[in-house]
């Protein structure tokens, strides 16, 4: 009697190791992925020596082209959140075709090549563009300026901050706002009041996301803003004159800026939530 | 006229139709909707706080029509099954969302977490309540605006039993003392019982009875609302009219006394009865059979706590539910012939349809 158990016991304990095995061979995929990430990024970073880095960081053009990449991201960020949570909102709350269109529109710079995005923005903010003559008079101009640089960053990140603001504001749960029109709130009273103090996350998100997307724009704002540079063009154009040396030390200063802001934006937000929820 | 009274409204809101749905309450009474899900009884409760504007009728409040104001106008207390706490904010925060620009806020929020014994909550954040004392702060939250109508959609069902049974005490209690006018939906019956002054049922957005629920639950106007109200049916094979509302009805063998209870046809009349109310008698091996009874069989007893379901099989399968006292002093079990008595007052002559 006691053999068949033993031998049942034994073949689902090899059963079971044959199951974890394969489990643990999905792993194997995304570690493909996750290295693919990360082995150009730091295999450029150690093949830099510290006085390469010195020697490009005390380049004025760098230092300026870095500054002026962050100015330009933080201001696209602040106006894509400006002019994306009340566009988020409706989608959120809409339903039917017309919001399906709309999702449609938001997510197309995702699908338009960059340089196509930076002529086509030629023809509007160009010198004789359609906005672009109609605001040269008033002193704004956009071909060559910062202005430029935030107008080609901005349509290629309108769909991460959408998007993001969005997803916070359907995770607001219908049933607070009727609530709190039954307790007196206008409807824009529930959207300043309520939908908006839960979305704040989503917004945030899609703010720091456009920074992110913004920063590593190079092909539409190339095509409007080629000068000023900001710190890709300007590695560019390292690449092209000097190689590979000078711009993969620029290139990881760079890096270590962004990544620096980009993560100390993301604990900004996380501490003002913990804060919140105490 | 009635304090608050919803005339002829219908509403083609898919899936949910309401179709010409009228309900009046006087003033500090609790109405309480009651139907199964999907009888759009949620959808006329959010139709009446102003979420849904209907097609045809009116509703009236305080002595003004309310159709069609904004919900924000409409001075009404909401409460949702799952409470709908403001998770951004305190227990305080969300007990003062409604009085915005009122005076003495702290003072008539303390009042109103006193009233729901969750005072000590004030500084909380819903994430860390129970769903006992969310449902406290909820109550608290549409009270402190001082409602001109209550309304209460499933307020306890997301609660454990015990933890109901607790809050459907407070419930009753704090509705009364407080007499706010309220409308309650629920699909329990037990809940309407005791919180109702008056019951309407709905079913496919038709109210198909109203009246104080005594009288509904004793004398259904039709099969179906008999069957939601949790009473068992036989089919007559005929019966005659006695005068004054009262029939002889024959059910197989035996002649029943019944109360008539709207327009009957034989083809579609139907006997309704709680299984409470049968009385059970246990045939021993000599006695017979006599007309005023069923004779049955018993085919099993289900315990069910403190009473007793007791299944018969006679012309039909019915069974009865007796009390522990009763099933013990009886002695019943599977396989004993008994005869089943009705009381002529509680045994309901109705049509299968209205």
């Amino acid at each position: 009697m006691a053999r068949p158990v033993a031998a049942t016991a034994r073949t689902s304990e090899a059963h079971r190791a044959l199951t974890r095995l394969a489990f643990g061979f999905l792993w194997l995929p995304g570690g493909v992925l996750l290295l693919f990430i990360l082995l150009p990024l730091l295999r450029m970073t150690f093949a830099q020596s510290w006085e390469s880095l010195r020697s490009v960081a005390d380049m004025h053009s760098v230092r300026s082209a870095i500054w002026l990449s962050l100015q330009t991201a933080a201001a696209t960020a602040f106006i894509a959140a400006l002019l994306g949570t009340p566009l988020a909102y409706f989608l959120a709350r809409g339903s039917g075709w017309l919001k399906r269109l709309l999702e449609a529109v938001v997510d197309l710079p995702l699908a338009v090549p960059h340089t196509v995005v930076g002529i086509a923005l030629l023809f509007v903010f160009g010198r004789r563009g359609l906005l672009g003559a109609l605001f040269a008079p008033l002193g704004l101009e956009f071909w060559g300026t910062k202005a430029g640089i935030v107008i080609a960053m901005l349509f290629v990140s309108v769909p991460f901050m959408v998007n993001s603001a969005r997803l916070g504001f359907a995770a607001v749960d219908p049933r607070l706002e009727k609530v709190a029109r039954t307790l007196g709130a206008s409807a824009f009273g529930v959207f300043y009041r309520v939908d908006l103090p839960l979305a704040w996350r989503g917004i945030m998100t899609g703010a720091v996301l456009t920074y992110a997307r913004s920063i590593s724009e190079i092909g539409a704002v190339m095509v409007l803003a080629y000068y000023p540079m900001t710190a890709p063009v300007k590695i560019y154009d390292l690449y092209l004159q000097t190689g590979l040396s000078e711009s993969s030390a620029a290139a990881v200063l760079l890096l270590l800026v962004t990544l620096s802001t980009f993560l100390l934006f993301r604990a900004l937000i996380d501490a003002n939530l913990g804060l919140n929820k105490r | 006229m009635s304090y608050f009274a919803v005339r002829n409204l219908s509403l083609p809101l898919q899936p949910f139709q309401l179709r010409d749905v009228s309900l009046s309450i006087d003033q500090g009474k609790t109405l309480v909707l009651l139907g199964p899900s999907g009888s759009g009884k949620s959808v006329l409760l959010e139709t009446i706080a102003g979420f849904h504007t209907p097609t045809a009728g009116r509703i009236e409040l305080a002595g003004g029509e309310i159709t069609n104001l904004p919900p924000e106008e409409r001075g009404l207390g909401f409460m949702f099954q799952d409470y709908a706490l403001f998770p951004h904010l305190t227990v305080e925060q969300n007990v003062a969302f409604g009085l915005r620009g009122k005076r003495r806020v702290t003072q008539r929020v303390e009042a109103a977490l006193d009233l729901v014994s969750a005072r000590h909550l004030m500084g909380r954040r819903p994430a860390m309540l129970s769903g006992g004392e969310k449902q406290r702060v909820a109550l608290a939250r549409a009270l402190a605006i001082e409602p001109q109508l209550f309304l209460l959609d499933e307020p306890l069902s997301a609660l454990d039993a015990k933890m109901r049974e607790e809050l459907r005490e407070d419930l009753r209690r704090l509705l009364r003392a407080l007499q706010t006018t309220s409308v309650y939906v629920t699909h329990d019956r037990l809940e309407a019982l005791i919180l109702a002054d008056q019951v309407a049922i709905i079913r496919d957005g038709v109210i198909r009875q109203a009246g104080e629920p005594e009288d509904v639950f004793a004398r259904p106007a039709d099969a179906w609302v008999a069957r939601f109200l949790g009473m068992q049916l036989f089919h007559p094979e005929d019966f005659e009219a006695m005068g004054l509302n009262r029939v002889k009805a024959r059910v197989g063998d035996a002649v029943l006394e019944a109360t008539l209870n709207g327009q009957c046809n034989p083809e579609t009349a139907r006997l309704a009865f709680h299984p409470e109310d049968v009385r059970l008698e246990v045939l021993n091996g000599h006695s017979l059979p006599i007309a005023g009874a069923v004779p049955a069989m018993v085919e099993a007893t289900v315990p069910l706590g403190m009473t007793f379901r007791v299944e018969l099989k006679g012309n039909a399968h019915f069974s009865a539910l007796l009390s522990r006292q009763d099933y013990q002093r009886l002695g019943v079990k599977a396989g004993d012939r008994v005869l089943a008595h009705f009381d002529p007052q509680r045994l309901i002559l109705i049509p299968e349809e209205p």
